[in-house]
């Protein structure tokens, strides 16, 4: 993991809201993998204090053909991505990363599902990239995005450039299904559209109500899913122990979001009514 | 420049130290810290057997700081001992273990595991922790409770004993006191602040367990004022903790009559923030030409 001042190449409005950002850090990019985040520290300030994690979105080529930028995807939720949003291109950036443990990709994956709910599209797009690069036997990618309005649908076209079969739900109806991205998977499972086993693999990543039902979901039907959780988080290096999420091993196991994860086995995680992932 | 101290008898390189809970057991900030560059490390908190620690969310950042209440969790003083302490050992790190119990025999347990034990350099005892009933607190808040475990544990160990003390107090000079008058070494001040957040959309509180303890910049003139207090009338040396973000922090203090000083959320924030206030202290003594850092602990001036 590295701490550095990086060049911001652009911070765009996306959708209201939510913005992308790109910047300039090779040593982060060369590291990267799909669903590992980095931490930003938004200002120089004493408030906002901690650094914030955003998870990578793309990792992108540069003209001489080495990995050397980051994306990231962010939506306005409070005064720290306030002020990221007010950054401008050649601005410098604080940042800390990559961390954390991205997705385990099999080789032999023929049927990829990824399960996106709002900002949760974010890692699914470099991870979408991976499979298709590194999956030789891929057959099918799909993408079931949910949101709570056509606002929070995010990326459509980049997957879409990518060949990936993209399916839509709203909660307010404006788009496509109106209802939840959980009953766009229950319809996909249905349809029977996939060959059980071991060649099919389901990656999550949105609130944790959604990760919640596709986990139950994905488990009746003996799929491998991988979801990455979300977190307040202080440190990121594994320190302070302020991220941890519930785990199925034993009563009281915590593990740490920064370190054991951000992506988990969906069976791994403890899901039950105080489980609050920040 | 001589940057040494000596803190009740642990002899320091420079008045740099980790805050415990905020640096792991070292290993963690090793990428960023030279860990033998630094005073001492003081680990996270030690207890007997290893604790889960509370349910999440566990933190929340406030203005200008932010609350926890992780709850103690740790590995448990046998695992501490077999995993965590070669690494800290071979690193020529001066190695300082925080240590708590529930009970006044199990902060004696804990110490005397220690004892035996080859590379550690003194312990720091929490009797401050806000976040769990059973340890912590409720020996620090009283100045009996305070002497009476200082006193067990005093004779459950040689090893020079630093008293971590609480904040959340009516008088800190006089527990202070009480736990000097039961053999401690040396005092460390201030543990956080007991606080709490609320989210106004649901009602509840923002921690899992409803209050947690501030730290960060937010409570430094508070811990400043403590130590104050504190090192003016005891006799024994003081580490001034709270909100140290940078040398000009730290350097106040020293002034205040601070030995040395522990950095805890700042390194949340710059990984690096203890070597970067190490080297601003040595810039601060260079360019007021102060050869020995010892003469500037305690120098504040009314006039």
């Amino acid at each position: 993991m590295h701490q550095m001042l990086s060049k911001i190449l652009f911070n765009i409005e996306v959708s209201p809201t939510y913005y992308k950002m790109g910047i300039d850090c090779p040593e982060i990019a060369s590291r990267a993998a799909p669903g590992q985040f980095i931490m930003v520290r938004v200002s120089n300030q004493l408030d906002p204090l901690l650094r914030r994690p955003f998870v990578i979105h793309r990792i992108q080529r540069a003209n001489t053909g080495s990995y050397s930028q980051v994306e990231i995807l962010y939506k306005i939720v409070g005064k720290g991505t306030e002020i990221m949003s007010e950054m401008k291109e050649y601005d410098d950036i604080d940042l800390l990363g990559p961390v954390g443990n991205g997705y385990k990709i099999d080789n032999n994956i023929r049927t990829a599902v990824l399960v996106g709910g709002g900002i949760g599209a974010a890692p699914l797009l470099s991870l979408a990239e991976r499979i298709i690069s590194q999956c030789s036997k891929l057959k099918s990618l799909i993408l079931l995005l949910g949101g709570k309005g056509r606002a929070d649908v995010l990326c459509v076209e980049e997957f879409e450039r990518l060949g990936v079969e993209v399916r839509v739900a709203t909660e307010d109806g404006s788009l496509e299904h109106r209802g939840l991205v959980v009953d766009l998977l229950l319809d996909y499972l249905e349809s029977g559209d996939y060959s059980p086993g071991s060649s099919t693999h389901c990656f999550a990543c949105g609130p944790d109500t959604m990760l919640k039902e596709v986990s139950k979901i994905i488990a009746e039907k003996g799929i491998s899913c991988q979801i990455s959780l979300e977190s307040r988080m202080a440190c990121a290096v594994g320190a302070c122990l302020g991220c941890v999420v519930r785990t199925k091993a034993g009563g009281d196991v915590y593990k740490k979001v920064c370190k054991d994860g951000p992506v988990f086995d969906s069976n791994e995680i403890f899901w039950d009514e105080s489980t609050t992932i920040g | 420049m001589d940057l040494s101290v000596n803190i009740g008898g642990i002899q320091l390189k420079n008045p740099v130290m980790t805050a415990s809970g905020t640096f792991g057991y070292g290993e963690e900030y090793a990428p960023y810290v030279g860990l033998d560059k630094l005073g001492a490390i003081v680990v996270k908190g030690i207890s007997l057997k290893p604790r889960p620690g509370n349910p999440p969310p566990r933190i929340v950042e406030t203005t200008g700081g932010m609350l926890n209440s992780i709850g103690l969790e740790n590995i448990g003083v046998d695992r501490f001992i077999g995993e965590k302490l070669p690494y800290l050992i071979d690193s020529g790190a001066t190695i300082i273990v925080n240590i708590f119990g529930s009970s006044i025999e199990e902060y004696g347990d804990v110490a005397n595991k220690l004892d035996d034990t080859h590379g550690i350099s003194g312990l720091e005892i929490n009797i401050s922790c806000p976040n769990v009933k059973e340890g912590g607190i409720i020996f620090g808040s009283d100045p009996h409770m305070a002497f009476e475990v200082v006193n067990f544990v005093r004779q459950s160990t040689k090893l020079p004993l630093i008293i971590k003390l609480s904040p959340n107090v009516t008088d800190i000079a006089e527990i202070a006191r009480s736990v000097q008058d039961a053999g401690a070494d040396a005092l460390s001040l201030i543990n956080t602040i007991k606080g709490m957040a609320i989210d106004i959309e649901t009602k509840t509180p923002k921690l899992a367990n409803i209050t947690g303890g501030l730290s960060g910049p937010a409570i430094k003139p508070i811990a400043l004022r403590m130590v104050w207090e504190v090192a003016r009338v005891t006799k024994i040396p003081v580490i001034g903790i709270g909100g140290i973000m940078n040398a000009y922090d730290a350097l106040e203090f020293i002034i205040a009559g601070a030995s040395a000083i522990q950095v805890g959320t700042a390194n949340f924030v710059n990984p690096k923030a203890t070597v970067d206030i190490l080297s601003g202290i040595e810039k601060y003594l260079s360019d007021h030409r102060i050869g020995d850092i010892k003469s500037l602990i305690g120098t504040l001036s009314r006039e």
